[in-house]
């Protein structure tokens, strides 16, 4: 393993009194916010120069002994190369805070501005983007991913159609370390220039082999850059005496050769070239050995918490919260492999881990594995034909383990069209596939620091394309679309068997309350920052609104595709992140809008509730969830089962609105004395406004302009001839962005249902 | 609306009401001591009487029984029960069915009753409470809608409470507006000899002391001689009338002028305002709450503020502004603790607003000065504004002053040439006739609850109160914070406020403070002194209670809330108070409420639950998840203020 020298700044505080003492350390010990036992870490990374130079999708490598290298991967540039300590824990996944990402904690020695680290066909490093985010322009190089073997990265791109293989490294010599970039590469059939560093300020040019850049009159700074097996037809050169580039040229056969970089003072400049000569071996491996080969054993519970009629039980598939690692595990996204006993899941930290043993009597003996790490915020993840791709800030990465020996060691880039800026809030929520194959995702806005308004710079970020937009990958990864705009920050989202696209949202600037969105290709979701459209298209009201009470941030969206999981199949499921709640979502079409609302499973999660999956093998809910910025969630990481248990089932089902009043559906014959009482219902209703200002206040329906909410009267209430469905004769029926109806009724067989349910009204027809 | 129909439904189930009684917010409630008896509306079941006090200003002090009447509202037939505690004895009857009857609850105790099956709409409710043979009298009934479910009782909300008003209950309503009425316009400092113990009875006017360095005298003229005209709201009564009154006006001006600041002030250097600021405060802070800004238009209650550059003098409305009370301790001004350039660009943007004005130069003429001096002294003016000298004014004693006699003078229905002429509403000169012929008693008992709820009327507390956003509703304000903690915050002393990043700030009202504080936890059921908490902190509980607020294995609480001088993590929106400020604010039993459900207590807070209905947790491993525990040892460690160690923060 590494050496990292006060590369990290360990917080191992123990809990006192709470843990046994026998434990090993590991347990007792606190996760650690930074990682330095794996060889990056993915984050908007801050250099210090050029000043207000961000690698927005950095990738931060451990490439010696306190020695550090960051790659972007939006622009194939490396941003910065430094000595001494690793990185700062800014940034909201690290040490929690709004606003500023990690910064270098060294001390820089090489770094280069935003430019293009490929130069285009007619040599420029321009950045030819629209706006500063997003890739570079696929003709001109692309990313493709990386390979870890054990302690070596090894990057993956291609220039023109040119595959490259980058190797990061260092050699440390007489207190004086240089930077290598080994590189492997095809034939080349035009030539290519790669950007090396610049220095603001200074002069300089190219001497026996050498680009020197000096700074300071006299000479206090000195920069140099050697090639080493360099093929024929290769240059060194400097541009605007600030820049070092290397050129190689057209015809160049396919190889591998070295780019040396060293910075110090003037009076060391000559131990450069013994690091020259020092021999850095790179084999570009691209396997290696399971870093993470021992297992983390759980144990379940059972039962952990059951709805009121007995019908729904919750189970625990307890977290490996503690590990060898003292990694943080917060799970952001879940699926199931087709053996039924396995699932995977990605943590906001980059880490994937899968868990064994579902198929295990009462879970016991669960086993967690680490299977990948250094992923860059990845809050979904999906397994497509046994294959895991996740979700994250930079990109959708598919894994492989090419070893086959329980960990990743292929890191592809299956697609890294989004856009990404400096901004804290710039999640990207969930993975889901259509019937087709197709991805989807789901990118926040960046939502500033204190919850208002969007980007502006700095560590709130930029709007760029993707901001607040959901987002379709196709099958292949070959294309990224935008579906739908107007998101502020919608922790979830859901796709139907038949493909249907539903969102949450979260309450804040131009979301009054948390909505449940109904998803139209095209559709615009009311953040007006984020329409990306212009003039500003219409609001697609959602299927419904939910008060703060029953969720304050959604979390994502499941159908019930399973038989064996009570009377709901077919039926579409809501989380709530904000209030770890699962509801069973009322819907109707009226008029080509959808309407509807929801009804609550009382049920106790470990964590959020933000991830609902059906394990196709059990045919039971899981709901997977993390606990990372406002919420009332328990743990920071929960996986839990929502088991049937067979028992009769007391709840409502179904729910429509006309001019005849309201019609509730029960899952069980209603006591027709009980039921058919208009005093065992009481109904409220009230407004809310969309502004810029966060969330909104409540209005009554009957006078928009006053504050407040109101009753309204149910005059009747009638039961089916079947027993099953009440309608609630309600005076002054309309539409309103509100309405919660109470019950406390009997079913037929004298059980007593009370609950509520909190719905709107768009249209009553 | 909603309770309208609830109501409405309760009429129509119980025949004999008349229709067209439109049920009231509150309670019905009558005091008895002995024999004496006494009606009023009270907002709920609670009290605290100080053994021996009046329990209000219209019955004696001494053992007393306090009866409330009225309806519980609901708006979904469902399972209460009722939580009683307090000392004394207790009958509680639900829809005529008596659910407690105690014949003492002695030293603070508690009682709970079964569940009880209530219906839609309303419910009659009745509570005889007696107080205790011995000891302080205190009392607060609680219900829950959830009788199943092991949390706590809690107060029955405001709107659900109603009563029918009856005459007697009209009559003393009358009365009470009379007795405030008499007090607000300070009528005890010209017909003395009755009354003793109230606040009010302290309660002057503004210094005459260097009246004529802040003051214009050209306004000093307009307003003695009509103050009405100037602030149609204004307490100070016309005094000056007939032909002389134009001349005796200007004179007592032109003397009040002389009285300046000695030695005088020295010269004031007047720095560039910031306009822009000083407007972004006037909106902040709603100064509009209590006043029209200049250029809007008159609204009835409010003082405009369309005069400022003709009452004050340069820069003495900035002073005024940092220090409203400094020549008025009774002034309803709050002191904002504005700092010295915040009070200046205030008051520039207010002169800038406002109608200018230019002090005409005017030679005083020895002689006006002292007939000025003369008619201070002798047209009544310093029984309510300090000045040295004797008074020679006279006014008939409150003792002689029978309640036929409360038609003439400053009440008689048309003024007359003689009297003050007060301005007096029909409907003001009707309680002040209703308050007469009572046995005036009243103005000997202090009750501080009845003060309390009275002032905040008074100081229009609610104009921002339960009406801004990110003001908290009074509602309940006793029931949440500690009195001694209320006083440093009305009295201005706090050194902390409790959520220093509001752009609103809450002013102070020192010299009512105290009582202000004592009374509103009176009017809750709590002691005007918080009882010591017994005991140290559970060192144990301590350690548990930090790992629960802290990130790793707790509920993260530091996203929000900070913790001594580390700031919270993550804020969005709603920042949280820090948690060294909880428990020098907090009453242990709101703290328990809060904590288990925000939202029952606040609906409009962002504070969310992080326990179940069935009062678990779902930190399952800690205290067997039981969210009553939790919450005690997230409490033990809160009690220990500014020792507390600092919870995990990553």
């Amino acid at each position: 393993m590494m050496m990292i020298r006060n590369a990290v700044l360990l917080a191992l505080i123990s809990i006192t009194g709470v843990l046994a003492q026998e434990k090993p350390e590991w347990q007792v010990k606190l996760p650690r916010t930074l990682q330095a036992d794996f060889p990056y870490t993915k984050a908007a990374v801050r250099q210090n120069f050029p000043k207000d130079t961000v690698a927005n999708k950095g990738v931060a490598i451990i490439v010696g002994r306190e020695a550090f290298m960051c790659f972007d991967t939006d622009l194939l540039r490396w941003s910065a190369g430094w000595t001494g300590n690793y990185l700062t824990e800014d940034g909201v996944s690290f040490r929690g805070n709004h606003g500023a990402s990690p910064r270098i904690a060294g001390n820089q020695k090489f770094g280069s501005a935003a430019l293009a680290g490929w130069a285009d066909a007619q040599g420029s490093f321009a950045d030819p983007r629209k706006e500063p985010f997003g890739p570079l322009p696929r003709a001109q190089a692309k990313w493709r991913g990386c390979y870890v073997a054990d302690d070596t990265v090894v990057l993956s791109y291609t220039v023109g159609e040119v595959q490259f293989l980058e190797q990061p490294g260092s050699v440390e010599l007489d207190g004086q370390t240089a930077f290598v970039r080994s590189l492997q590469h095809g034939a080349l059939n035009a030539a290519v220039a790669t950007l090396v560093c610049e220095v603001e300020n200074a002069q300089g040019g190219v001497e026996d082999g050498v680009a020197i850049l000096v700074e300071g009159d006299p000479v206090t700074q000195v920069t140099q850059v050697a090639l080493v097996n360099a093929p024929k037809g290769a240059a060194l050169e400097v541009h605007e005496n600030k820049r070092i580039v290397v050129k190689l040229a057209k015809g160049t056969a396919a190889g591998t050769f070295q780019i040396r970089i060293w910075s110090g003072p003037k009076a060391d400049h000559g131990k450069f070239a013994a690091l020259v000569k020092a021999p850095v071996k790179a084999e570009f491996r691209k396997m290696g050995k399971n870093r993470w080969p021992e297992p983390v054993v759980t144990q379940g519970v059972m039962n952990s918490s059951k709805t009121p009629d007995g019908a729904y039980a919750t189970d625990v598939i307890t977290a490996p919260e503690r590990n060898p690692w003292n990694r943080r595990v917060r799970f952001g996204g879940l699926d199931f492999f087709s053996d039924g006993n396995r699932a995977a899941l990605s943590t906001w930290d980059g880490d994937v881990w899968i868990v064994e043993g579902l198929k295990n009597e009462n879970f016991k003996d669960l086993k967690w594995t680490r299977f990948a790490s250094g992923g860059f915020e990845t809050l979904g993840l999906k397994i497509v034909d046994d294959v895991i791709y996740t979700s994250g800030r930079d990109e959708m990465t598919r894994y492989h383990d090419l070893n086959n020996d329980g960990a990743a060691d292929h890191y592809e880039s299956f697609n890294n069209d989004i856009t990404s800026s400096q901004g804290f809030h710039e999640f990207v929520f969930d993975l889901h596939t259509d019937k087709a194959g197709n991805f989807y995702t789901i990118k926040a806005g960046p939502v500033r620091g204190g919850g208002r308004g969007f980007g502006g710079g700095g560590g709130n970020g930029h709007v760029s394309a993707h901001a607040g937009a959901l987002l379709k990958i196709d099958k292949h990864g070959e294309k990224l679309t935008v579906v739908a705009t107007g998101f502020r920050a919608p922790n979830g989202m859901g796709v139907g068997p038949d493909g249907q696209l539903t969102s949450g949202d979260n309450e804040g600037t131009w979301v009054p309350r948390c909505p449940i969105n109904w998803v139209k290709p095209g559709g615009f979701y009311g953040v007006e920052d984020l329409a990306h459209k212009k003039p500003l298209p219409a609001h697609h009201k959602p299927l419904c609104w939910l008060d703060k009470g029953w969720d304050n941030s959604g979390g994502g969206q499941e159908w019930v595709t399973s038989k064996r999981w009570g009377p709901f199949h077919g039926e579409l499921l809501h989380t709530s992140y904000g209030r770890s709640s699962l509801y069973l979502v009322l819907k109707e079409e009226v008029a080509g809008q959808m309407q509807g609302g929801v009804v609550k499973f009382p049920l106790r999660f470990t964590s959020s509730a933000m991830r609902p999956r059906f394990n196709p093998h059990d045919g039971h809910l899981y709901v997977a969830g993390l606990k990372g910025w406002q919420s009332n969630a328990g743990r920071a990481a929960g996986l839990d089962r929502v088991r049937y248990t067979g028992e009769k089932v007391y709840t409502v089902s179904g729910m429509k609105v006309d001019k005849a009043g309201v019609h509730l559906t029960f899952t069980q014959k209603l006591d027709s004395k009980v039921a058919a009482d208009p005093e065992n219902y009481a109904i409220s209703r009230w407004n809310y406004k969309r502004s810029s200002a966060y969330g909104s206040p409540t209005f009554k329906v009957s006078n928009p302009e006053e504050r407040g909410n109101e009753g309204v009267n149910v005059t009747s209430a009638k039961l089916s001839a079947d027993g099953f469905t009440v309608t609630l004769a309600v005076e002054d029926l309309r539409p309103c962005d509100q309405q919660l109806i109470k019950f406390n009724i009997d079913a037929a067989d004298g059980t007593n249902i009370r609950n509520e349910v909190m719905h709107t009204i768009h249209v009553v027809k | 609306m909603h309770q309208l129909i609830a109501i409405g439904l309760a009429l129509l189930t119980l025949p004999g009401w008349a229709q067209d009684i439109e049920p009231q917010p509150g309670l019905a409630l009558t005091w008895q001591v002995g024999d004496a008896r006494a009606v009023t509306v009270t907002p709920n079941f609670w009290l605290y009487v100080p053994e021996g006090k009046p329990p209000s200003p219209h019955v004696p002090g001494g053992r007393f029984t306090a009866t409330y009447e009225g309806f519980v509202n609901i708006d979904l037939r469902g399972d209460y029960s009722f939580h009683a505690s307090g000392k004394g004895g207790v009958k509680l009857e639900v829809n005529n069915a008596v659910l407690l009857d105690l014949k003492g609850i002695g030293g603070v105790a508690e009682a709970k009753t079964q569940s009880v099956r209530l219906n839609k709409g309303a419910n009659p409710i009745k509570v005889t409470y007696t107080s205790p043979v011995k000891g302080d009298a205190q009392f607060r009934l609680f219900w829950s809608e959830r009788p199943d479910n092991p949390v706590p009782h809690e107060p029955i909300r405001g709107g659900q409470l109603k009563h029918l008003p009856t005459a007697p209950l009209t009559q003393a309503g009358l009365v009470e507006r009379g007795r405030e009425v008499f007090l607000e316009h300070r009528c005890i400092r010209c017909h003395t000899s009755e009354g003793t113990g109230l606040p009010e009875f302290a309660m002057s006017g503004p210094d005459f002391n260097a009246i004529g360095s802040r003051t214009h005298r050209s306004w000093l003229a307009k307003w003695i001689l009509d103050p009405k005209a100037q602030r149609p709201g204004a307490r100070m009564p016309q005094l000056l009338h007939g032909d002389t009154a134009k001349d005796d006006a200007a004179d007592i001006a032109a003397y009040l002028s002389t009285l300046r600041n000695d030695p005088p002030k020295p010269a004031a250097e007047y720095p560039e305002p910031d306009l822009e600021a000083g407007g972004e405060l006037v909106r902040e802070l709603n100064c509009a709450g209590c006043h029209t800004l200049p250029g809007d238009l008159a609204e009835e209650g409010k003082l405009s503020l369309a005069h400022v550059n003709e009452k004050f003098k340069m820069g003495e409305l900035a002073d005024f502004l940092r220090a409203p009370n400094a020549h008025y301790d009774w002034t309803r001004m709050p002191k904002f603790k504005y700092s010295d350039g915040e009070a200046w660009n205030i008051a520039s943007w207010l002169r800038n607003t406002a109608k200018p004005h230019l002090e005409p130069k005017v030679e005083l003429a020895v002689a006006a000065v002292e007939r000025g001096k003369k008619l201070v002294i002798t047209a009544g003016c310093i029984n309510c504004h300090s000045h040295p000298g004797e008074n020679e004014y006279k006014a008939p004693d409150l003792k002689v002053l029978a309640a036929d006699q409360w038609t003439g003078g400053c009440l008689a229905d048309k003024a007359d040439d003689t009297s003050p002429h007060f301005g007096f509403s029909a409907t003001d000169r009707a309680a002040l006739r209703a308050f007469a012929t009572t046995d005036r008693q009243s103005l000997h008992r202090y009750d501080p609850k009845e003060f309390a709820l009275r002032q905040m009327r008074v100081l229009n507390c609610n104009e921002c109160h339960g009406e801004l956003e990110g003001f908290s509703d009074l509602t309940h304000v006793g029931l949440k914070l500690k009195p001694e903690w209320m006083t440093g915050l009305l009295d201005g002393s706090l050194k902390q406020r409790a959520r220093p990043w509001l752009n609103h700030r809450m002013p102070a009202f020192p010299v009512r403070a105290k009582e202000l504080a004592a009374g509103l936890a009176m009017a809750h059921g709590h002691a005007p002194v918080t009882p010591v908490e017994k005991g140290p902190v559970n060192a144990q509980l301590v350690e548990t209670g930090r790992a629960l607020l802290g990130v790793d294995g707790g509920f993260s609480c530091v996203a929000c809330h900070g913790v001594k001088n580390r700031d919270p993590l993550q804020v969005f929106e709603a920042q949280g108070v820090n948690f060294s400020r909880v428990d020098e604010r907090l009453h242990p039993e709101y703290f328990l409420r809060w904590m288990l459900d925000p939202l029952r207590v606040d609906p409009q807070t962002r504070m969310p639950d992080y326990f179940d209905d069935d009062a678990r947790s779902v930190l399952v491993d800690v205290l067997e998840g039981d969210a009553k525990k939790q919450i005690e040892a997230i409490r033990q460690y809160l009690r220990q203020g500014q020792d507390m160690k600092i919870p995990v923060m990553q």
